[in-house]
């Protein structure tokens, strides 16, 4: 049974208002349901005006298909949901956590993390972490497919739900996560410290919120 | 701006816990090690713990590698 654990308002460009967002814990069938009902048709639907337009191209063959898949804002189009929850389900180890508007039954953004990490960072070294596996917004919530999408700011969101689980934890906000190459601007932003590609884990960028870095962040998004 | 992050709070349920002197002294000793409160410690070895008996459920060992060696040492979970 999923819990209401804060509400927060975010801005709808859409409606033009801010809007009340619940942050819920624990991913349940019916959240699973709703990615798979709500955003897996979109997706699929990027993914075909990507290959029409790679396939249409003059010189398709130098078009790189990563980018274009980055371009149409489904750079997680492999990622099944249903399949990384069974693989690692809810536990102590394995928190899930959801986004979802007052009143409205579609999940906004969702987050998969890992309670049994520890810090990269040479001045945090061996310290515990919360480290997040998976963070996705919605399509809608995405400018690359819907513009101006729903909400703003659902990833900023997110990712305070993980500085502040650290803090629950005793571990002063520390926070990692591996970085698709589209959001790396974004958690740049958010002030995480960008510790390089890391070529143990499919050449992905890796940051982590030290906990001053992490204090930079929220007292941002305060 | 409006305030976009937040303070999940996890609910917890407290226990009466009765150690021995040295596993007082050894949670003492780690929880300082750590910088994390004896509370915050056990619920961490509890988690790691979970996670280890989940995976060996899968039929996958646990093991420490010596990095000079490269020696491997099996542990057994009860």
């Amino acid at each position: 049974m999923s819990e209401i654990l804060d509400a927060v308002n975010l801005y709808s460009p859409q409606l033009r208002q801010h809007t009340k967002v619940g942050v819920y814990g624990q991913i349940s069938e019916d959240e699973l349901n709703s990615i798979e009902i709500d955003w897996r048709p979109i997706f699929e639907k990027q993914q075909a005006a990507v290959s029409i337009e790679y396939h249409s191209s003059d010189n398709y063959d130098k078009l790189n298909i990563q980018q274009l898949v980055n371009e149409y804002g489904i750079p997680d189009l492999q990622w099944d949901w249903r399949k990384k929850l069974q693989s690692s389900p809810n536990s102590n180890s394995h928190k899930t956590f959801f986004l979802k508007c007052d009143g409205e039954k579609k999940i906004e953004a969702a987050m998969q993390v890992d309670l049994t990490r520890t810090c990269h960072e040479k001045t945090q070294r061996n310290q515990h972490m919360v480290y997040i596996e998976f963070l996705a917004a919605a399509p809608w919530n995405r400018k690359q497919i819907v513009n101006p999408p729903k909400l703003l700011r659902v990833g900023t969101l997110m990712l305070s739900v993980a500085v502040s689980l650290s803090h629950d934890l005793d571990w002063n906000g520390r926070v990692g996560l591996h970085s698709l190459s589209p959001s790396e601007g974004f958690y740049k932003k958010c002030y995480m410290h960008d510790l390089g590609i890391d070529h143990h884990y499919g050449n992905l960028r890796y940051f982590e919120f030290t906990p001053q870095l992490a204090e930079n962040f929220m007292s941002t998004t305060t | 701006m409006k305030r976009v992050n937040t303070q999940v709070k996890v609910p917890k349920k407290g226990l009466m816990l009765n150690l021995s002197e040295e596993e007082m002294t050894s949670l003492n000793h780690l929880a300082i090690k750590k910088g994390l409160s004896k509370s915050s410690l056990l619920r961490q070895a509890f988690r790691l713990y979970e996670s280890i008996e989940i995976r060996a459920e899968k039929g996958e060992k646990f093991y420490f590698e010596n990095v000079k060696n490269k020696e491997k040492s099996e542990l057994v979970f009860l």
